[in-house]
């Protein structure tokens, strides 16, 4: 998991930025900017950074109002950032979110390759692209356990799904991305 | 039934699926407790990749903090200059109501001035509105005061403390000394009326 939690200083920090101490929103941003941008960016391709910047605009405005600790606040940001891209999706006319269906893509490497550069050092701009290719539903599980560090029923609360389900989604995620990158080791051995 | 037998006699029961991932892999690799080395064959490339997910953040995804500070700098001044400005029409109001309260008695204020100075002294109704909401719109000229109030303002003990701080002690304090000031002036002037026939 992405380990970017403030810790124990966490309500000193929220509370200071909630009065307007820009140190403190920094670091807020800082813990939780990559993050929202890796999520945003599976869920959403090609939109993550101007939905990231509405995300913060609505937890500027917010901000004041948050009563929780760390987790809560994670979840927090996290479903304002998927509103940010539902309601882009609505706005939108052409297909939700520009995702591309995992179906044109079954025999198409990702728009930057993320498995032929998965054996060596692959970085998180192609991981994350990789993850995009999953059906949304399953990316976004997958974003959301990793990327944010919640747990089954904190995803389960924000994306309005099952604990079950959720699980049942990670699950079948995981062995997708299992079998991709397996085919592509056989891919490269045989070439 | 026989031929079911012979059936699984002669074709051992596959597992279901090859590559299905452990409840405990899929829990694992989600929460980056199973490094690709330990991990089961199928899903080594599946822990590289979501490690790679959960990597330190790179320096383009840190870029727009200067653009998110701005916002976030704007939105605390809007606020900030809201009780800056209520704090400066207080005493502004204050100011003309003592002054003023002086100078109408011996009539030497302007007619404008003198109605204002009247009505505060005479209405019971929250005195101060006609006088303070005016300078609410122009921003005051003072610059940068707001970083004095910023770093007093937010004790991380009391979040709310420092936001409702200066705006407590502006609706709270001048209003109220006021208002109990103008209630004793208005008493040799009010009971000459109606209360006697209320008594009977």
């Amino acid at each position: 998991v992405i380990d970017l939690m403030i810790g124990p200083t966490f309500m000193a920090v929220l509370d200071a930025a909630a009065g307007g101490h820009e140190p403190a929103f920094a670091v807020l941003w800082r813990d939780l900017q990559p993050g929202l941008l890796r999520y945003l960016g599976a869920i959403a391709p090609g939109a993550a950074e101007d939905l990231a910047s509405e995300t913060w605009l609505r937890v500027i405005r917010g901000l004041g109002r948050f009563r929780g600790d760390e987790p809560a606040f994670r979840a927090w940001v996290f479903t304002a950032a998927r509103h940010r891209a539902i309601d882009r999706w609505r706005r939108d006319t052409r297909r939700p979110g520009e995702r591309v269906p995992l179906d044109a893509l079954v025999d198409r490497p990702a728009p930057d390759d993320p498995a032929e550069a998965a054996i060596d050092a692959i970085s998180s701009r192609e991981a994350v692209a990789m993850i995009a290719t999953l059906p949304p539903d399953q990316a976004e599980v997958v974003m959301l356990r990793v990327v944010a560090g919640l747990d089954v029923a904190e995803v389960a609360a924000i994306t309005g799904k099952r604990p079950g389900n959720v699980r049942v989604l990670a699950h079948r995620a995981l062995r997708r991305l299992a079998e991709r990158l397996q085919e592509d080791v056989r891919r490269r051995g045989a070439v | 039934m026989g031929s079911d037998d012979a059936f699984s006699v002669e074709m051992p029961m596959p597992p279901p699926d090859p590559i299905a991932p452990h409840d405990d892999t899929v829990e694992r690799l989600l929460t980056g407790r199973l490094v690709p080395e330990e991990a089961p064959a199928a899903y080594a490339e599946v822990a590289r990749l979501l490690e790679a997910v959960a990597g330190p953040p790179r320096p383009d995804e840190l870029a727009g903090q200067a653009a998110v500070m701005a916002a976030f700098r704007a939105r605390h001044r809007r606020a900030g200059r809201g009780r800056r400005v209520r704090l400066v029409a207080v005493t502004v109001a204050g100011a003309v109501f003592a002054g003023g309260a002086a100078a109408a008695s011996t009539g030497s204020l302007p007619a404008p001035v003198e109605r204002v100075v009247r009505t505060l002294r005479g209405d019971a109704a929250p005195a101060g509105d006609p006088v303070h909401r005016q300078p609410l719109r122009p921003a005051p000229a003072t610059s940068g005061p707001l970083t004095g109030n910023r770093t007093a303002a937010p004790s991380p003990g009391a979040p709310s403390a420092g936001h409702a701080g200066p705006t407590a002690t502006y609706d709270a304090k001048p209003g109220k000394r006021k208002q109990s000031k103008s209630k004793q002036k208005q008493k040799p002037v009010k009971p000459a009326k109606p209360r006697p026939g209320k008594a009977t």
